[in-house]
C-alpha cells in the first residue's frame, strides 16, 4: 500500500508538488492523470526515492521514502517517461544488468529473463542490439526490465506517450498482464483513454490532486448522470431552459443542435425522479419528445472541466 | 549503506560491455598509446643512433708509427728553448713548450706545444695544438684538435675538426648513453598523458552517453548506492586505461631495450622512475580525469564539448612536459614522487566534490 501525508517538492521558487494526501491499495491500478508539467513527474520520482520531498511524507508497504530508500527501491519497479534503455546492448544484456543490481542470483536471472522476453515476444531479437528494435519493443523491453525483480508496486511513468496506436495496444495489454498479477501499479498518464480502460481509480493532478475516484465516480459524482432528450421540432427557449432548471435534483442543463432534431441534456444525480417532471415541462411547452436516453460523462469532460477550474 | 564491491563491478561490467559494442571507441583507445609506444622509440631513437655509431674499425697499426724510438729518459731533452721530440718516447715526463712528432707520450703532462702524427695515452694536455694524433685515455683542454682520434677522454674547451669521439666527453655535448636517457625520460609524461587523456574520451562517452540516453534514471530507481554506481563507472574507465597505458608501457620498453641495448650496452628499462611513473602518478592522473569529468558532464550535454573540456587534465602534464623537453625539469624519482602526492592530494580534495555532484538527486534535477 502506498500512504502519501502531505507531499510537496519545490524547485526553488516553483512547487512543483503540493501537499498531496492520497492511499493507493493493493492490487490497485492508480492513475495519476495530468498535462504536461503537471508535476506527475516529480511526485512519482519522489515515490520512488530517486529525489527528496521538501515537505510531507509517504510510505509504500510501511517503509518510509525518507528513511528506507534502499529497501524500498528494492521492492519497486520504476519505469521513467524516456524508457532510457542501452540502446547498444541486447535486450538480454540490458534485462541482465538490471537483474543484476536487483542481486537476482545468477541461474533464477537467466530463467527469468528467457521467460520475461518470452512473455514480452521479444525470444527472436534476444541477441540484437536495442537499437534495431520498433518503439513498441522498446517500450515492452522497458517494461519487462522494469518487473525484473518481480517489483510488489509499479510506477509507470507515460508508458505509451510516442507510440504509434499499435504499439499503445500492445503496451496497455502488458499492462493490463500486470494488473491481473495483483501488484499495486501507479500510471502517469496524460492518456484519458488510457487512464480510463487500466485504471481502477484515477487522480485528476496539477500540482494538486484535483479529484480522486474510479472513472465511473468520478463522472457520476460531479454532475450525477446525463440524460438526453431528443426533440423532433422547434427550438427550446431560454424559458423552457429556465424551467427545467428550477427543477429540485437538476445539476447542470444544455441544448445541442442535432441534424433533424434538438438535444436537450439534462444532467442529475436522481435522473429516475427528474426525467418524469421534465417530460411534463416539454410537453406543456408543446414540444414532442422523440427520444430519452441515459448517457454518462465522459471522463474527458470531467477532466477538461476540472483542470480548466470549471468545477473545484 | 555500506559500500557492496559487487553491485560498483555490476556497473563497471556494463559499462565494458558497451565499450566492447561500441568498437570504435576501443578502437581510439587502444591504438593511440600502442601507436605511440612504438613510434617514439622508433621516431627518436633510430634516426640518431647512427650519428653515435663507429665509423668503421681504428686500429694502432694503422697509425703513423714510427719504426724506431727516442727514449726521453735516456736521451734527455733535445736542446733549445723549444724542443722538438721526433720518434721519442716521452713516459712520465713535465712537457712545457715542446714541439712532438711521431712520438708516443705516456702518463705526462704537456703545456703549450705542438703535437703532430702522434699517439697520446693516460696524459694531461693544455693550450696544445695537436693533429693527425690518437688520443687515449686523457684530458684535453684549451686545445686545438686537427683530424684526432679520441677515445675515452675528456675535452674541455677545446676546439676539434674533423676529428672523432669515442666514449669520450666534452662540454655541451653529451654522451650516446646520456642522449638516450634523455629521449627516453622525455617519452616519460607522454605516458603520463595516456592515462590523463584516454579517461576523457571514455568518460565522455560513459557519463554524457547515459546522461543523452536518459539511461541513468531507471539505474538510479535500483538499490543501488551512489558511490557503488560512481565507483563502478570509474572503474569502467580506469581498468581499460590503465591497461591500455601498461601494455603501451610494456611494448615501449621492449622496442627501447631492443633499440639501445646493442648502442649502451645495458638495459634502461624498466627503471625505478619509470616504474613510478607507471605504477603510481599514472594512476593517480587517470583517477583525477575521471573526476574531472564527472564535472564537466554535469555541466554539458555534448560529447565533443565534454572532451574539449575535460582535455585541460592535461595542462599541466603538458606543461611538465614542455619544461622536462627544454631542459627546466629533470624527472627523477623525487620529483615524480611530489608529482603523485601533489596529484593524489588534488584527487582527495576533488572526489569529495565528484561525489557531491554524483548523487542521484542533482543527476535528475541539476544535470542538464
Amino acid at each position: 500500500m502506498i500512504h502519501i501525508e502531505g507531499l510537496t517538492r519545490r524547485f526553488g521558487s516553483l512547487t512543483a508538488v503540493d501537499s498531496v494526501h492520497l492511499d493507493v491499495n493493493d492490487g490497485e491500478v492508480f492513475g495519476l492523470l495530468g498535462p504536461n508539467g503537471a508535476g506527475k513527474t516529480t511526485l512519482v520520482r519522489m515515490l520512488a526515492c530517486l529525489i527528496l520531498p521538501t515537505e510531507g511524507t509517504a510510505t509504500i508497504n510501511g517503509m518510509s521514502i525518507e528513511e528506507d530508500r534502499g529497501l524500498i527501491r528494492e521492492k519497486i519497479g520504476y519505469l521513467p517517461e524516456v524508457p532510457g534503455l542501452y540502446e547498444d546492448l541486447t535486450p538480454a544484456q540490458n534485462l541482465r544488468f538490471f537483474g543484476e543490481l536487483h542481486g537476482i542470483p545468477r541461474e533464477r536471472l537467466e530463467s527469468r529473463i528467457d521467460e520475461l522476453l518470452e512473455e514480452f515476444s521479444l525470444s527472436r531479437r534476444r541477441n540484437d542490439a536495442v537499437s534495431t528494435l520498433s518503439k513498441g519493443m522498446k517500450q515492452k523491453l522497458a517494461i519487462a526490465r522494469t518487473i525484473i525483480h518481480e517489483p510488489s508496486v509499479i510506477f509507470l511513468d507515460e508508458p505509451t506517450s510516442g507510440l504509434d496506436p499499435e504499439a499503445r495496444v500492445m503496451v496497455r495489454e502488458v499492462i493490463s498482464g500486470l494488473r491481473d498479477e495483483g501488484r499495486i501499479i501507479f500510471l502517469n498518464t496524460h492518456n484519458l483513454d488510457e487512464a480510463e480502460k487500466l485504471c481502477d481509480r484515477i487522480g485528476i493532478f496539477n500540482g494538486r490532486i484535483l479529484a480522486v475516484g474510479s472513472p465511473d465516480e468520478l463522472s457520476k459524482g460531479l454532475w450525477g448522470e446525463r440524460t438526453v432528450f431528443r426533440l423532433l421540432d422547434g427550438s427550446v427557449g431560454e424559458d423552457i431552459i429556465g424551467a427545467i432548471r428550477g427543477i429540485d435534483g437538476i445539476l447542470d442543463v444544455s441544448v445541442e443542435r442535432a441534424m433533424d432534431s434538438t438535444l436537450l441534456k439534462v444532467s442529475s444525480a436522481r435522473p429516475d425522479e427528474v426525467s418524469p417532471q421534465v417530460v411534463r415541462v416539454l410537453a406543456e411547452a408543446g414540444l414532442s419528445v422523440a427520444e430519452v436516453r441515459r448517457e454518462s460523462h465522459t471522463l474527458e469532460e470531467v477532466y477538461h472541466r476540472i483542470i480548466t477550474g470549471e468545477v473545484d | 549503506m555500506a559500500f557492496r564491491f559487487g553491485m560498483a563491478w555490476v556497473v563497471a561490467k556494463k559499462d565494458l560491455l558497451q565499450f566492447r559494442r561500441n568498437r570504435y571507441i576501443i578502437f581510439t583507445l587502444l591504438l593511440t598509446p600502442l601507436l605511440l609506444s612504438v613510434l617514439m622509440p622508433v621516431i627518436s631513437i633510430t634516426p640518431v643512433a647512427p650519428l653515435f655509431e663507429d665509423n668503421g674499425d681504428f686500429n694502432y697499426i694503422a697509425l703513423h708509427r714510427p719504426e724506431t724510438y727516442f727514449n726521453l729518459n735516456e736521451t734527455g731533452l733535445p736542446p733549445g728553448e723549444f724542443p722538438y721530440l721526433n720518434r721519442y718516447y716521452v713516459d712520465s715526463a713535465d712537457l712545457n713548450y715542446c714541439s712532438a712528432n711521431n712520438s708516443v707520450i705516456v702518463n705526462s703532462t704537456v703545456k703549450d706545444g705542438l703535437i703532430m702524427r702522434s699517439v697520446i695515452e693516460s696524459s694531461h694536455l693544455s693550450g696544445v695544438f695537436i693533429k693527425d694524433s690518437f688520443i687515449l685515455n686523457s684530458t684535453v683542454e684549451g686545445s686545438s684538435l686537427i683530424n684526432c682520434t679520441v677515445v675515452n677522454s675528456t675535452l674541455s674547451d677545446t676546439m676539434k675538426r674533423d676529428s672523432r669521439l669515442y666514449d669520450s666527453t666534452e662540454p655541451g655535448q653529451i654522451t650516446l648513453t646520456d642522449y638516450i636517457s634523455l629521449m627516453v625520460d622525455s617519452m616519460l609524461f607522454m605516458f603520463i598523458l595516456i592515462p590523463a587523456i584516454v579517461p576523457t574520451i571514455i568518460a565522455s562517452y560513459s557519463f554524457i552517453g547515459e546522461k543523452t540516453g536518459k539511461t541513468l534514471e531507471p539505474v538510479l530507481a535500483t538499490p543501488v548506492s551512489d558511490s557503488e554506481l560512481f565507483a563502478g563507472k570509474a572503474m569502467a574507465i580506469f581498468i581499460p586505461t590503465m591497461l591500455a597505458t601498461l601494455v603501451s608501457f610494456v611494448l615501449f620498453s621492449l622496442l627501447i631495450d631492443i633499440l639501445t641495448a646493442p648502442l649502451v650496452g645495458r638495459i634502461l628499462l624498466p627503471d625505478m622512475k619509470w616504474m613510478i611513473a607507471m605504477l603510481i602518478t599514472a594512476p593517480l592522473f587517470c583517477i583525477m580525469a575521471i573526476e574531472l569529468n564527472v564535472f564537466v558532464s554535469a555541466k554539458v550535454n555534448d560529447v565533443r564539448a565534454a572532451q574539449q573540456i575535460g582535455g585541460s587534465v592535461v595542462l599541466p602534464v603538458v606543461v611538465l612536459f614542455v619544461m622536462m623537453s627544454m631542459g627546466m625539469v629533470k624527472s627523477s624519482v623525487f620529483m615524480l614522487l611530489l608529482l603523485s602526492l601533489a596529484v593524489f592530494l588534488i584527487d582527495a580534495a576533488v572526489f569529495g566534490l565528484a561525489m557531491k555532484m554524483f548523487k542521484r538527486e542533482r543527476i535528475l534535477v541539476d544535470w542538464r
